[in-house]
Parts: structure tokens; sequence; C-alpha cells
């Protein structure tokens, strides 16, 4: 495989830049709803995606037929693309300069799922499912999935990036819904690593099954949150979504391009002194894990907020070459047949001082948010996120759960009340996708955070 | 090219029952695709490609396996083959999973239009140019923050050990455009338009360039207000959005894992008399519609709620199978999934009240454009930011809200209707229309 694609970077024009990507991603999930097995699939998807930048446009193009002929004619077809664009377009896109990375990237854990047949997933699903279902006569339903998506890529570009790299991302998500009086209510619980085998150690499924059903049935009898600004305490996960979805987004530099609320940020002053927050492909056990992106540049940690003040966005070449930056290796493509975009990877809080006890202490009324939903961004800065399991906290104590509660507000707002940062550091959201234009697989995470969010709910119940 | 692409997955039916599949089927598809992509109000890319490949679903004494692979060479095709039976040896039986028998497809028609395979690269930037400079020379506060105009011309096929042996072509156009207006430090919410087309008569860049610069400078000057508990209008795209929750909701797979809010109510009064919902995918013309679905049994007009009443569960093969009933032709799906259930074209009945009538009758509420939520397909509880929201006041629309949450119940929601709307919009996306009026709903909360 390796000798196709180089076989693209040799018989590129030399005016031209490629990048050349084989990526063959191998997926398998299974699903069991209520005892009765879903699905047992695998996707086998593999193939060849070049993109060229000829006289100032981007040409993109793909082929899943892995001999040279097909090859030749799909780089033939991404130059024909590009040169039709550049002739409508008005501005020339220029690339930063790299330094080209070479070897080969491993991250598929310490017992890398090709070590386990089908069955033996299959197994762990059942048992997680039987455990939500045998909880409580309230519970009506559950499903369950396992997902292990392998990725393998080989990466070359025109600068002489030439790397290999291997990787498994699994994840597992458990549904249990309780019904009673007319009334169903579902609760999820879902985890997920890059890595291996290892997943149901560090989250053994037994456990996460009987939290799911336990806390669905808590949830019949749990009322919808008082609406209005509200003290929040938001544990790691919920930190994550919070550095993805409220900033993350918005310091993506093709958004602040098109003038999101993060532009001309640079240097400023956008939140409390206890906010350093940093993206990072660094973490080979966390589900963003980058070595090299898409494009070919390594990926780098970047630091988007220090102590308050905003440093960098995080960049694709070409917006490094408009901002006048390094580029900082965020260029991500989800298969091989769609072209790299800017994506986040790990996107969390620096860890703070404060213990959770520290931070909980007195707080009068208040909600403790575990385990997020969806969340999305905004241009205006104004974000949102779902909370699956969320808690009343009333002086100082964690109370009762609540039910159909979102958090939003405009996050530079949320980060200047930042007031205290937990030291239990951990990324803790990487079963999910981000959901830009193609899906990617991120992570996120901190120490537990202290700060202040509309709350939606009753009208009037601040 | 469909009758080619059966003929590469026919001779693999066969070859599975030799290897040991009691049953088998093979899902073939084949998409050319030619795009141009829009980003920080310019051009980003254009491209063009090849989609491909084989999804196989094989039983053996009742045991699932499903593969697929993104090519139609045979060797490719083999080896999906041979991991679908490796995972159904390793599955545990599941009683009532059989593929359907072949049933009589009667071909739609008005899905394909040949001209849409004579468009160019260069016809497909000068549709992305105008999309892109109709929304620059709208107003210059709009900014695209990004876009796409893409045709494809699909072939599907299908083939089973049933004697299912089905194939047909279908072309597309969809755009996309999304960003937002700025004026000065006033950076509005984002919003988005799009549309999908089968023919390329049909292409109106205009109408999506004009619905979006209007929705995007509707987001500037937004104010905040206080938390209130009233009625909303929800216009058709927020109404979409909840409307998922009704059609999750009523699919059997749901049903039958004890996850939806309507098991066992088949026959009950669960919204207002002047809701009807319907979903039929034999509709000439819409991108939902085809001939079969995705385990070739022909697509058919299903009430879903009619006139309040609880009225249709939508099947496919397995759980129809599984209450002795009839699919309704309601499998969907891509070669890459194994099949399950989802609507075709949903269309919501309109109402006798005009919008303008609507708007006069609140005294305190709000005009909903869209909802930043996840609404939860289980317990129908929705809550979020209210995007562009428009303040209604004694009967006439004043100030553009920010940072003000709807809190709702679906199905209490479909019980409080207040009115239905003559307009409606018809939104088509990846393959689905819903056809929805403007609703307004009572007794939501407002909170800021």
């Amino acid at each position: 495989m390796r000798d196709l694609v180089q076989r693209v970077i040799d018989n590129c024009p030399e005016d031209a830049h490629v990048e050349a990507r084989y990526h063959q991603r191998k997926y398998t999930q299974v699903r069991m709803d209520k005892g009765q097995l879903k699905q047992a699939v695998v996707d086998d998807f593999a193939g060849i995606g070049i993109r060229v930048l000829v006289d100032g446009a981007w040409g993109y193009a793909s082929t899943s037929k892995l001999d040279a002929e097909s090859v030749d004619e799909t780089l033939s077809n991404a130059i024909a693309a590009a040169k039709s664009l550049a002739q409508s377009k008005k501005e020339k896109i220029e690339l930063a300069p790299i330094k080209p990375v070479k070897g080969t990237f491993r991250a598929t854990g310490k017992d890398p799922f090709e070590n386990h047949d089908i069955e033996e997933i299959i197994s762990i699903v059942k048992e997680a499912d039987k455990i939500i279902n045998e909880y409580d006569k309230r519970i009506s339903g559950s499903t369950s999935w396992i997902r292990e998506p392998r990725n393998h890529r080989i990466i070359m570009n025109s600068d002489g990036t030439d790397v290999e790299i291997f990787d498994s991302r699994p994840s597992i998500i458990l549904r249990a819904v309780a019904a009673e009086a007319g009334k169903i209510v579902p609760s999820y619980q879902a985890y997920g690593i890059t890595g291996g085998w290892e997943m149901f150690e560090k989250s053994p499924p037994t456990d996460m099954a009987e939290h799911v059903a336990q806390h669905a049935i808590h949830l019949l009898s749990a009322p919808i949150p008082k609406g209005g600004k509200h003290t929040v305490v938001l544990r790691p996960e919920v930190v994550g979504i919070i550095c993805h979805e409220a900033i993350g987004h918005t310091v993506e530099s093709d958004f602040v391009m098109s003038g999101s609320a993060a532009a001309g940020k640079i240097g400023k002053k956008v939140a409390s002194e206890d906010v350093t927050l940093v993206d990072s492909g660094e973490q080979d056990h966390a589900a963003g894990w980058l070595a090299v992106d898409d494009a070919g540049v390594q990926a780098k940690r970047t630091v988007i907020i220090e102590k308050g003040v905003m440093k960098s966005y995080l960049h694709s070449r070409q917006s490094a070459r408009h901002f006048g930056v390094e580029p900082t290796g965020n260029e991500r493509a989800f298969e091989y047949n769609v072209e790299p975009l800017i994506r986040m990877r790990n996107t969390y809080l620096e860890p703070g001082d404060y213990s959770e006890e520290e931070i909980l202490e007195g707080i009068k009324f208040g909600y403790y948010c575990v385990h997020p939903g969806g969340g999305q961004a905004d241009s205006n800065a104004e974000f949102m996120f779902s909370m699956v399991e969320v808690y009343e906290i009333i002086n100082g104590e964690i109370g009762q759960p609540v039910r159909n509660l979102a958090l939003t507000g405009n996050a530079f707002e949320v980060l200047e009340s930042v007031d205290a940062v937990g030291k239990n550091w951990e990324l803790a959201m990487g079963a999910g996708h981000c959901g830009k234009i193609q899906l990617a697989k991120v992570d996120g995470g901190g120490g537990t955070t202290r700060t202040k969010a509309l709350v939606s709910g009753q009208a009037g119940g601040a | 090219m469909s009758d080619e692409i059966i003929d590469v997955i026919t001779p693999f039916v066969d070859k599975a029952l030799k290897m040991g599949a009691d049953e088998v089927e093979l899902y073939a598809e084949r998409a050319h695709e030619k795009s141009a992509n829009l980003e920080s109000n310019q051009f980003k890319s254009a491209t063009g490609s090849i989609l491909e490949g084989v999804g196989i679903r094989v039983l053996i004494n009742h045991q699932l396996g499903f593969a697929s692979v993104n090519s139609l060479s045979p060797e490719r095709i083999e080896q999906g083959l041979r991991d679908a039976i490796s995972i159904a040896r390793n599955t545990p039986s599941i009683p009532h999973y059989s593929l359907p028998s072949a049933e009589e497809i009667t071909m739609i028609s008005g899905i394909y239009d040949p001209a849409m395979d004579d468009l160019s690269m260069t016809d497909v930037l000068t549709y992305a140019r105008n999309l892109l400079d109709g929304a620059r020379d709208y107003d210059s506060r709009v900014s695209v923050d990004s876009g796409s105009f893409a045709i494809s011309s699909i072939s599907q096929a299908i083939v089973s050990s049933t004697g299912i042996a089905a194939s047909e072509r279908k072309t597309r156009a969809e755009w996309m455009i999304f960003g937002m207006a700025i004026d000065g430090d006033d950076v509005g919410s984002f919003d988005y338009d799009f549309d999908s087309v089968v023919a390329v008569s049909d292409i109106n860049i205009q109408k999506t360039v004009d619905s979006f610069c209007q929705k995007v400078l509707n987001n500037l000057g937004a104010v905040k207000t206080e938390s209130f508990e009233g009625p909303a209008i929800f216009a058709p795209e927020a109404m979409a959005d909840l409307l998922g929750v009704l059609e999750s909701s009523a699919t059997a797979t749901q049903v039958q894992a004890g996850s939806s809010h309507l098991a066992d109510r088949l026959g009950e009064e669960i919204a207002i008399p002047e809701f009807t919902l319907i979903d039929d995918g034999t509709i000439k013309g819409l991108v939902g519609s085809g001939s079969f679905d995705r385990e070739g049994v022909p697509h058919h007009r299903l009430p879903i709620i009619q006139n309040g009443v609880f009225k249709g569960i939508l099947y496919d093969t397995f759980t129809a199978n599984k209450e002795n009933l009839s699919s309704t032709g309601h499998a969907t799906g891509t070669f890459r999934t194994a099949p399950s259930i989802s609507s075709t074209n949903l269309i919501m009945q309109t109402g006798a009240t005009s919008l303008d009538d609507m708007i006069a009758e609140v005294k305190t509420g709000i005009l909903i454009p869209r909802i930043s939520a996840f609404p939860d397909s289980v317990s129908g509880d929705f809550t979020g930011p209210v995007k562009g929201g428009k303040l209604i006041k004694n009967g006439e629309v004043t100030s553009t809200l920010k940072e003000i949450t709807i809190t709702g119940n679906l199905f209490e929601g479909i019980k409080n209707i207040t009115a239905i709307s003559k307009e409606y919009k018809s939104i088509h996306y990846q393959g689905s229309t819903l056809q929805v009026p403007y609703v307004v709903i009572s007794g939501m909360k407002f909170a800021t």
C-alpha cells in the first residue's frame, strides 16, 4: 500500500502541492435491545484520498480501487477539480511551511481489540444488558452498544511527511429506560478511549449498567430544574464539553476567519485567571489522540487560553499562513473519501488546586453536573449542552436528581465566572463524536470546575 | 448502470448458500458525486468521487451476520461474505429473523433526471458561486462560514436468496449554506439553510440564499427578556426537529425495545384532532422517495397519527415477523449499515389559521425559528436555548431574543396545540423530506 501512496507523490506535477492518504477504517458494532441481539456488524471502509493545491485552489478526489491505474486517475481528477476551481476563484490559497514528519505511530492499547473475537464483545454487551433489565421491574427497556473503529493510515505529502498510524477507539454506550404510570424516561452512560480491551477495566460495564438502571429509576420522580442563573459544579466530562463547545469551536480558525466571537481576541483577557485551556493530541489513552494530522503536520499541544488570556487559535496550514503563525496540527478527515477540516483533539482545562469538597462548600443552591448529553456552539459564543445526569446542590451537599436540564450562556462570561478548578484531572468524554460537517473522535476534560451559567427549566425558578 | 451492479452481486447468492448460509441478501450502491465547498467566505475546494460498495446480510440457523465492503470487486465482496458468515456463526440465534420474500414492486417515476448526469464540474462551481455571491451581495453584514453544492447520481441494487432482485437509479442535487450576520461588535447567532432536489430544473439557489440571509439578519440586535410561561409558535424547522421524536417513538425497534412512549397506545388519542402525520415514500419527485426500501420491500403510504389518533407503527421485516405482521417498507440504511427503520417523506397536515392570525392571537409568546436542543426520543422532553426567537407582545412581533431557554415535552405539547397554520415549508435534506406547518403550543416554560 505504501507504494501506491508514494506513487501519488512521485507522479504529482512539481508546481502542485499534494497530500496522499491511505485510510482503512474497520468498524465493529454490537447492539442489543432488551436482551435480544440487534446488530453484529463489521464495516470495512478503505481507500486513498488525494488533495492537491494547484494555482491556489484545492482539488480533492478519492478511490476505493487500490491499483496503480485507479490511483493515477484519481490524482488526475483531483488536479482537474483544482484547475476548474482556480479559474473561478478570486483568492489564492497559500500554505504555511512545515517540518516533515516520519515514523510509525501506534495507539491500539495494552490488549488490542484484534486479540478478541466478536463473541467476546457480544458476551460483554449481553451481561450489561441483562443487569439493566433485571435491576427493577420498572425498567421497561434497554439498549446496549459496543463500537470499535480501528484505523490504519499512511499519510505522505510533497513536503516529505511519510507516516504510518494505527489506532483503535472503542466505546461502550448503555441506555436504560424506566416507565411507571404513563411516564417514560431514559438514562445513558457512555465511556470511550483510544486503546484496547483495558477500556473494560477502566470503566467496568457491569458497574455502568447498574448505575444507569438506578439513575433511570430515580428520574421517574425527578423534577425539572429551576430555570435561571445558578452556581454549577461541573464534573470532568462536563468540563470537557464546555471546553469543546463553548470555547473550542469559536477558536477553530475557519470559524474565526468567518467572524466568530473569538475573532480579534488574541492577547486579550477572556476568562478568569483559573482558566488555562489546552487542545492537544498528546494523550494516547484519550479518544482525541493525534500524532500527525491528515495533512501530514505534527500534532502539537496548543495552549488556547493561558491564565485567562487568549493565546492561540486552532490552525490548518492555510489558516496558519493567513494569521502568520505555525500550523497546530488540527486538520483531520474522518474517512479516506473526505478532505481534512480544522477539528479539535483532546480539549481540556489544566488542573487547579481545589478538592471537590472545597468546591462544593458554601454553595447554598446550585447544580452538580455529572454526565453530559449533546452540545452545540454558536458564533456569538452562546453555547449549550444538555445534561443526562445532574443533581441539586443544597447547602454544599448533593441532593436529588433533576431531569431535562440544559446549560447555556455566553462562553466568555461563564469562563470569567470560574472561581475554582479541581485537582482531580481526567479526560472523560471519549464516547461520542464531534459532528462538524464530518464526524471526528474527540475527548475533553479537566478538574471539577465551579462557575455560573444559565440553567433551563421552570420559568422564574432562580 | 444499476443493471450492471446487480450483475456483479447476483452470483454471490449461490456462492453464499454453498458456503453454508441459510439466507443471504446483498445490497449494492454506486454513487458518482461532484461537489464544490465553501469556507470562510470563499471557495475551499472542488471534489469528485465515486463511492461504491456492498452490504451483506446472512442468516445461519437464525443467527445474524452483517459485513460491508466499499468495493464492487469480486475479491472484496467474497471477503465480506466470509466476514458476515463468520459473524453469523458466532452470534446468538434470533427467533423470527428471516429475510423478506419477494413482493411485486411498482417502479415509481420522478426520482431520476438524466440531465443531472450531464452537469460538469464547471456547472457545479457556478451553482456554488451563486450560493456564495448571492449571500454576500444580499447584505454586506452576512458572513458565510461554510457551504456546499453537490450533485450525485446513485445506482442501487438488491438481490437475495428469497427471490428479491431489484434495482433503480436516483439523482440528487444538494446544497447547504451556514453562517451568521456581523454588525460591528454584534455577532449574531449562526443559522443555515439547505435544499435538495431530484431534477436540474428544480434547482433554486436564490430561494435558499434569501431564506438564509433573512434568518441570519434577523438574529442581529438580540436582547434579553424576563422568564415567563406562555405559548410558542414553532416555525417549520423547529417543529421538524420535534417531529423526529414522534417518528422514533413510532418505529417498531423502539416500541419492541420497551423504549417508546407510544408502546401499547395504538388506537389511542394522543394529540388534538387536527393533528395528522403521514409517511409516504411513494410521492413522485421527492428525494425521500423510491420504489423499494433497504431490504427490497416496496414503500407504502402509512398514516402514523390520523386526526390525533396513533394509527401506525413503522416496521421492517424482522420487527414485523415478531408480531406476525407485514413490513411497512420502512427499512433504511446504506450499504455500510445493516437495515434499520426510519421514515421516508413525513407530511404533517396543514391547518386553517394563517401565520398572521396566529401571531395576532398571542398576548405574550415567542416565535421560534430554531431551538438548540437534543429532544429526547424516549421521554419527548426537550430543552435548550431558543435561537433567533422573536418576542410577540399583544399580537405584534417585537425584538429578537438571546440567552433564553425553552423547556417542554413533545407528547404533552401535541395535546396542547392551539393552532396549525395554512402555510408550510417542505424541508428536503439527506434523502428525506419533511412537510411541516407553523404550530402554536401553549404552556412552554421560558427561562432567562
